[in-house]
């Protein structure tokens, strides 16, 4: 049904990634992660080329979530789905600032996560 | 330097040429005094000899003479009296005194004009007053051929009085006569004294030129050597005016005309001091006015007190300070600036300053005109002059009111910060409790639903992800109980949760052999929990389904530290993988968290699940030892 989208998951915290790995693949996506630096994430993305991708906003490493999107969304446009635990006024004013991203506070529920995955895709 | 020696040359030359000189003039005026001496000694002798030499040689002459007339007379034949009276007549000699004596062989006085007593007489026995019997000693001489000479003493006539006498006799076999004719002998030195007077007379002479000459010489020398010593005087005389206009005027001296090098030596040294004196002063005058524009432009307050603590120094910055001008404050007392209640404390230190050490430093209160409060830091020294004479006190004023502001609010400041740290602090540990009773409020309601299921698969599960939360929990009850905020010690954890995780499958120290090596170092919580987890889904792993009843399970759970490395090693005497338990299986959930997990603390992982269950697990780690953690 969704003709197995590719989804990228970008979580250093690994049983949480866990988690929505097996979501997204019980929802019949193709699911790629976990991966935990944004660094790491930069790089994959022009192979992968994902479908959507699920960012941590906190994650290993200087660089963070926003800052991540920021250099993909350079190159092409991905849909992205911010999760964070981080409540913050200037988080959110930076993650308005990018196109095409919705903010999910963390804990994340998992059938919200699909509902708004399946939103952004269709 | 050639110059020097010629001149050290010249100076020597001229030294030893007037001390030489005047040595050289004394030695030969004794030669020569001596040598005249010697001469007239010699002289004196020679001349008394020659005299009597000639006496002799004219009584023998004329002897010999008479004798031959005497001959001849007789020859002819004339008469013995006539020839007498012609012989009695004959007079020589200097004086015309030397008289013809005769005495016949026998010894009778034949003729003797100036005794005439005795002519006739016979005499031949007749001793002078030394004994020597005269007339046979005539007879000793007649008999000689030429005859001969003899001395005696005879009476003078002119004064009777006996005295030395040399005769020369010959004698006329012909007649038996003995002729002959003598001479005194001091009437021949008395001759010889007459020539001996002139001779003394032109030595004398001679010495008084001598004596005159080595005078006027002695005086010429001595004139020269007064000029030596002029010229050694005067070169004296400009050292010492060199050193005067030394004093007066600082300009070095023209030393060219100075003679001697002793002296030059003297005046160059002098020269130097002079301007090395000049340079001193120079540096020193420039130092004077660095120190006066320091202290001018300077922005600390240079205060000068006076032994009486009155003030007799005031700069620009003091005047800025405290707000007097330097009219305003010289002469006056610390009243000026120091306040009521300092004014004992200060005034004590000026009088203690010098006793102790000359040194001080003190921070007090001061007062400005316009009646403001300050605080000032005071660099206090005493100043004596190096016979020890007290010159008074000069001080150094910093005002440091805006600094003592500044450094109060900063003390506020930091106090709080730290009030407000440790606020934090409480705030976090309360936090990691909160989320340890959350953490344990799920694993309750977990629990309470164990209660309603029967399924013995389904409370496995249950257990399990207890289990995991405790693991967890355990993390955050360590942080809490020990008061770290970011550590906790592996050794005890891991001790911990395998003890709880024994007492969760039942299983106690009589059906396990556990060896427990880990170290006593401290770790982060992002490398702790998720190793706790591995941790506890291994052990699991190993209760569940490596024990057997019955049998002692052999279990051991060792991490080493080694060059930044950390080493888990868990294995059991298990028989390794069991396929027909799903959870065992590679991808089954606890498999996917152990790997996940790994992969979370970027490890690596082996595992060998064959006759036995061993993973081993490696990762960077940088821990520290709890003994030095403790510092």
């Amino acid at each position: 049904m969704n003709s197995m989208k590719k989804i990228m998951v970008v979580e250093d915290e690994q049983i949480i990634a866990l988690g929505y790995i097996m979501a997204l693949k019980k929802a019949g996506f193709e699911a790629f992660g976990a991966f935990d630096t944004a660094q790491k994430a930069i790089e994959i993305v022009p192979s992968i080329k994902p479908d959507l991708i699920l960012m941590d906003i906190k994650l290993k490493g200087t660089m963070d979530g926003i800052d991540a999107a920021e250099q993909i969304l350079k190159n092409g446009k991905f849909p992205i789905i911010f999760m964070s635990g981080n409540n913050d006024l200037e988080t959110k004013t930076r993650v308005q600032k990018i196109k095409q991203a919705v903010y999910l506070n963390k804990p994340v529920v998992i059938n919200k996560m699909i509902k708004k995955i399946n939103e952004l895709l269709n | 330097m050639e110059k020097d020696k010629t001149r050290y040359l010249i100076y020597n030359i001229r030294k030893f040429t007037f001390s030489i000189s005047l040595i050289l003039i004394l030695i030969f005026s004794t030669l020569i005094i001596i040598d005249r001496a010697v001469y007239i000694k010699n002289i004196t002798k020679h001349i008394y000899s020659a005299s009597l030499r000639e006496q002799k040689e004219l009584l023998k002459n004329e002897i010999t003479l008479v004798s031959g007339f005497v001959n001849d007379f007789i020859d002819y034949g004339f008469d013995k009296d006539v020839v007498l009276n012609l012989l009695r007549k004959i007079r020589f000699g200097k004086n015309n005194d030397n008289y013809i004596f005769i005495v016949d062989y026998e010894g009778t006085t034949i003729l003797n004009d100036t005794k005439k007593e005795l002519e006739g007489k016979n005499i031949w026995n007749m001793e002078d007053p030394n004994g020597v019997k005269v007339i046979q000693e005539e007879r000793k001489a007649a008999n000689k051929p030429g005859g001969d000479f003899i001395y005696y003493s005879w009476e003078q006539p002119e004064t009777g009085k006996t005295a030395p006498k040399v005769s020369f006799i010959i004698g006329i076999p012909q007649l038996k006569w003995m002729i002959g004719s003598g001479v005194y002998i001091d009437t021949v030195k008395y001759n010889s004294e007459i020539g001996i007077r002139q001779i003394y007379k032109t030595l004398a002479f001679q010495l008084m030129g001598l004596i005159i000459f080595s005078l006027l010489l002695i005086l010429y020398i001595r004139y020269k050597f007064k000029n030596f010593s002029k010229l050694v005087s005067t070169d004296i005389s400009q050292i010492d005016n060199c050193f005067i206009n030394a004093e007066l005027t600082k300009k070095t001296y023209n030393i060219s005309n100075i003679n001697y090098v002793e002296f030059f030596k003297i005046a160059n040294r002098a020269n130097i001091m002079i301007q090395r004196q000049q340079k001193a002063e120079t540096e020193k005058s420039n130092i004077q006015i660095r120190l006066r524009l320091q202290r001018e432009q300077s922005p600390q307050a240079y205060v000068d007190w006076n032994s009486n603590n009155r003030i007799i120094g005031w700069n620009k910055a003091a005047e800025n300070i405290f707000g007097y001008t330097q009219e305003e404050a010289l002469g006056k007392s610390l009243d000026l600036i120091v306040p009521d209640w300092e004014k004992e404390e200060v005034s004590e230190l000026f009088q203690h300053l010098g006793k102790i050490t000359n040194h001080e430093r003190h921070i007090n209160s001061n007062i400005t005109k316009n009646g403001r409060l300050i605080t000032c830091e005071w660099y206090n020294n005493r100043i004596v002059d190096d016979r020890g004479n007290d010159l008074g006190i000069t001080t150094i004023a910093v005002d440091i009111t805006e600094r003592l502001h500044i450094q109060n609010e900063i003390e506020i400041k930091n106090t709080q910060l730290e009030k407000s740290l440790k606020e934090k602090n409480i705030l976090l540990q309360e936090v990691h409790h909160r989320v340890k009773n959350n953490l344990a409020i799920v694993s309750s309601m977990l629990s309470l639903q164990a209660n309603s299921i029967e399924n013995d698969q389904l409370l496995e599960l249950l257990q399990s992800s207890r289990n995991r939360i405790q693991s967890m929990a355990m993390v955050h009850e360590n942080i809490y109980r020990n008061k770290s905020l970011s550590e906790i010690n592996v050794k005890n954890y891991i001790e911990e949760l395998i003890g709880y995780l024994m007492t969760s499958y039942n299983l106690w120290e009589d059906n396990i052999s556990l060896i427990i090596d880990v170290p006593d170092i401290n770790m982060e919580l992002d490398l702790l929990i998720p190793l706790g987890m591995i941790i506890n889904e291994i052990v699991s792993n190993s209760f569940k389904y490596a024990y057997k009843e019955g049998k002692i399970l052999e279990l051991s759970v060792i991490l080493k530290t080694i060059d930044n490395k950390m080493n888990l090693n868990i294995s059991d005497n298990g028989t390794g993988f069991n396929a027909d338990e799903p959870e065992q299986k590679e991808g089954s959930i606890g498999m996917m968290i152990i790997r996940s997990l790994v992969n979370q603390i970027d490890g690596k992982m082996k595992i060998i699940a064959e006759g036995k269950t061993e993973y081993e697990i490696i990762t960077d780690f940088t821990g520290v030892p709890i003994n030095e953690n403790s510092k």
